[in-house]
């Protein structure tokens, strides 16, 4: 609306500029302005502008900022634009209308004739620079106090304190507090990639959930990414904040049109509140990582608790504050992770002594025979095994076997297995009557026949009851009869052993019988049975022997595994000594990737 | 190679999935995922396309397993084209008794 020039001459009278000018000047200078009008949200200079006129602000309110940060908030009264025509070079900001503003402006050329040919006019000018000089001055001492007494005073605080509640909630409230702020939500980002509200206080509605308060917070996570699309949510300031790191500085966000505050307005219309002037900003860890949002609302004067918006010295404080909160938030993360990581090492370890239980002491030697083992973990705990027990007086069982996984999981099926083996296994030799067994050797058959066969009865187990983790092992299970040497095995699924003679020539692999235990239930396990002749070893061995890497990635293979087995065997204990020696050359030092075992049955010549 | 598994459902009922690459412990639940979604559309049949899959650990063979355990052992799954590796891998454990071998799919 254009005014009139009495109109303007009242508006200029109160401007600290004009405070020593005549009526007379004022009336000559109100002639030459000119009304301009904005809507909200429109840029008045940009930076980098050269300034050609100055504004007064008659009504309405703009904001001065540049890229990222908002410098001052200006209303009525104030004047826009006069260092670029004091000092003739470029604007240093933007100057953005943050509502409908109207301006009165005044040409450069008419401005430096008023400050050529009238003194009062260039004191005026002279009062506006000492006001903002000491506004800035008040503002540094304001952040040294800030510094001094709140910042450095938090931090430590803050690093010591070891509640994540207190934590949060006295981030929240002293960051509340340097803004004279009336509400503010504090948010972490959890491991679901969502922001959930850990603290909010709203002081004039006397709100005050979550953190210590012990009342919970009745609002959902909010999620960073749309969860159809997989598309960053900017929509919400919050998540918009989290997501690029970058602090948010709202007048007021009914005015907003960058993002929704839909959510909030709702709460305001729920509660009568008037959400006004908003801060958001990230808590950035030491590694530049966003792990939690603060948000202020409504910032108040002091004085007269009118709400105002944050300023950029606020901002900035706040900001600092953040900074110091993510780092203690992070240490307190760290704190916790490695409690848990003892505890977890303390579990681990008492497993590795209850597996070293699971996996025989002492080797049974019958007379003839060596028995000779090699086991090592690829970590703490294995899913390889093996095992050899006297079935009865006469013959042995033994087992080597790997399960399809490595680790805490592996073990817990190694066990399982295991103990079921060696159960029915025993079970055998115990139910079958003397007259049902025909000799030893066909013992086994006959136990298949009645439906005793260990494998298939821990096959049937793991098929029908373990079924969640699909989980399977490869074993071979063998009964050796001393005094004959024969051997009845099956094999369900695992690496062919190699029968070799005393010159160290393969005289037999002994390939699959059935599947692996576990992939299916109902198999019928059938066995085989061979005479092991004095000199002859029988090698067994988990695909942790061929598929060992090298530090390039290469695979020892089984082809190598097998020359060294082509060499005359004195004893069992040097052919897997052999294979030992030749393994740790090749892996130079390289962590295992796999599991190791070997067991060696060699009948002595005679 | 990155491995890769593609899906589609045909008109017939049948679930054909295509692996490529190296099937191993840490892209596994890809292939699980697919395997389940197969399960999931009530596919009668489960025809695995392996002509370019060039290796399968163990974790590979557990998907197998749980195919067999999600879809039903009335369910047939077809292994189809697989390269020496992998037919080794299968046949050592001896899962090729409970999924059927072929060369070609259109055999089917």
């Amino acid at each position: 609306m254009l005014s009139t020039v009495d109109e303007r001459v009242d508006f200029l009278k109160n401007s600290l500029l004009f405070t020593e000018t005549s009526p007379e000047t004022l009336v000559e200078i109100a002639s030459k302005l000119e009304d301009v009008e904005f809507q909200a949200d429109e840029i008045i200079f940009h930076t980098g502008d050269l300034g050609d006129c100055l504004y007064f602000i008659k009504s309405g309110q703009v904001r001065v900022h540049d890229a990222d940060r908002n410098l001052a908030h200006l209303g009525a009264h104030d004047i826009i634009g006069e260092m670029a025509l004091l000092d003739s070079k470029p604007q240093t900001a933007t100057v953005t209308s943050i509502e409908k503003t109207a301006l009165l402006r005044l040409d450069k050329a008419f401005f430096d004739k008023l400050i050529r040919e009238r003194i009062e006019v260039a004191q005026g000018i002279i009062h506006v620079l000492s006001r903002r000089l000491r506004l800035q001055d008040q503002e540094l001492d304001e952040t040294r106090d800030s510094l001094e007494n709140v910042i450095l005073p938090l931090g430590i605080a803050l690093s010591t304190e070891r509640n994540l509640d207190h934590l949060v909630e006295r981030i929240l409230v002293e960051a509340k507090k340097l803004c004279n702020a009336d509400a503010g939500t504090m948010y972490l980002i959890t491991a679901e990639k969502q922001l959930k509200f850990s603290i909010m206080i709203t002081d004039s509605l006397k709100i005050a959930l979550g953190g210590t308060t012990g009342k919970e917070i009745p609002f959902p996570p909010i999620p960073l990414m749309d969860i159809n699309t997989g598309d960053p949510n900017f929509h919400n300031v919050s998540t918009y904040v989290a997501i690029t790191g970058k602090s948010i500085n709202i007048p007021d966000i009914y005015q907003a049109k960058d993002f929704d505050f839909s959510g909030t307005m709702a709460f305001d219309k729920r509660t009568g509140y008037r959400s006004t002037s908003s801060l958001t900003v990230p808590l950035n860890n030491h590694l530049g990582e966003v792990i939690g949002v603060l948000q202020l609302f409504n910032a108040q004067n002091l004085l007269t608790n009118q709400i105002i918006p944050f300023n950029s010295y606020q901002q900035l404080v706040v900001e600092s504050l953040a900074s110091q909160a993510a780092v203690s938030l992070n240490t307190q993360e760290l704190l916790r992770r490695q409690e848990i990581l003892v505890k977890i090492e303390h579990d681990v370890q008492v497993a590795r002594q209850i597996q070293a239980d699971f996996l025989p002491d002492v080797l049974p030697q019958p007379e003839g025979w060596e028995i000779e083992s090699f086991f090592q973990p690829a970590r703490e705990v294995a899913g390889d095994f093996y095992d050899a027990f006297m079935i009865d007086d006469q013959r042995v069982g033994f087992v080597i076997a790997d399960v399809c996984d490595k680790g805490v999981g592996a073990a817990l099926f190694m066990a399982l297995s295991r103990s079921l083996i060696r159960s029915f296994g025993l079970i055998n030799s115990r139910t079958l009557s003397p007259t049902q067994g025909t000799s030893p050797e066909s013992q086994m058959l006959d136990c298949i026949q009645i439906g005793l066969d260990p494998i298939g009865l821990t096959n049937n187990y793991i098929a029908q009851i373990h079924t969640k983790m699909n989980m399977f092992v490869t074993l071979f299970f063998g009964i050796l009869d001393p005094q004959g040497g024969v051997l009845t095995y099956i094999n369900a699924g695992h690496n062919p052993p190699v029968l070799l003679d005393s010159a160290g020539r393969v005289k037999e692999r002994l390939t699959l019988t059935g599947p692996a235990v576990g992939l299916m239930p109902n198999i019928i396990y059938t066995s085989r049975q061979l005479t092991i002749e004095p000199g002859d070893a029988l090698f067994l061995f988990t695909d942790g022997v061929p598929e060992s890497h090298n530090p390039e990635g290469k695979l020892f293979t089984e082809k190598r595994m097998l020359e060294l087995l082509s060499q005359p065997i004195p004893a069992a204990g040097v052919l897997i000594n052999r294979i030992v020696h030749e393994l740790n050359d090749f892996m130079a030092g390289t962590n295992p990737f796999d599991d190791i075992t070997m067991l060696t049955i060699r009948r002595r010549l005679e | 190679m990155a491995f890769s598994v593609t899906s589609k459902i045909l008109k017939n009922g049948t679930a054909e999935l295509t692996l490529v690459g190296e099937l191993d412990a840490s892209v596994a639940n890809e292939f699980k995922a697919a395997v389940e979604k197969a399960a999931a559309e009530k596919a009668k049949k489960l025809v695995l396309n392996m002509k370019d899959l060039e290796f399968m650990a163990s974790a590979g063979l557990r998907v197998l397993v749980f195919a067999k355990q999600k879809m039903g052992y009335d369910v047939d799954i077809y292994v189809i084209a697989a390269q020496a590796a992998v037919r080794d891998t299968i046949e050592m454990t001896g899962f090729h008794h409970s999924v059927i071998m072929r060369d070609e799919f259109s055999a089917i």
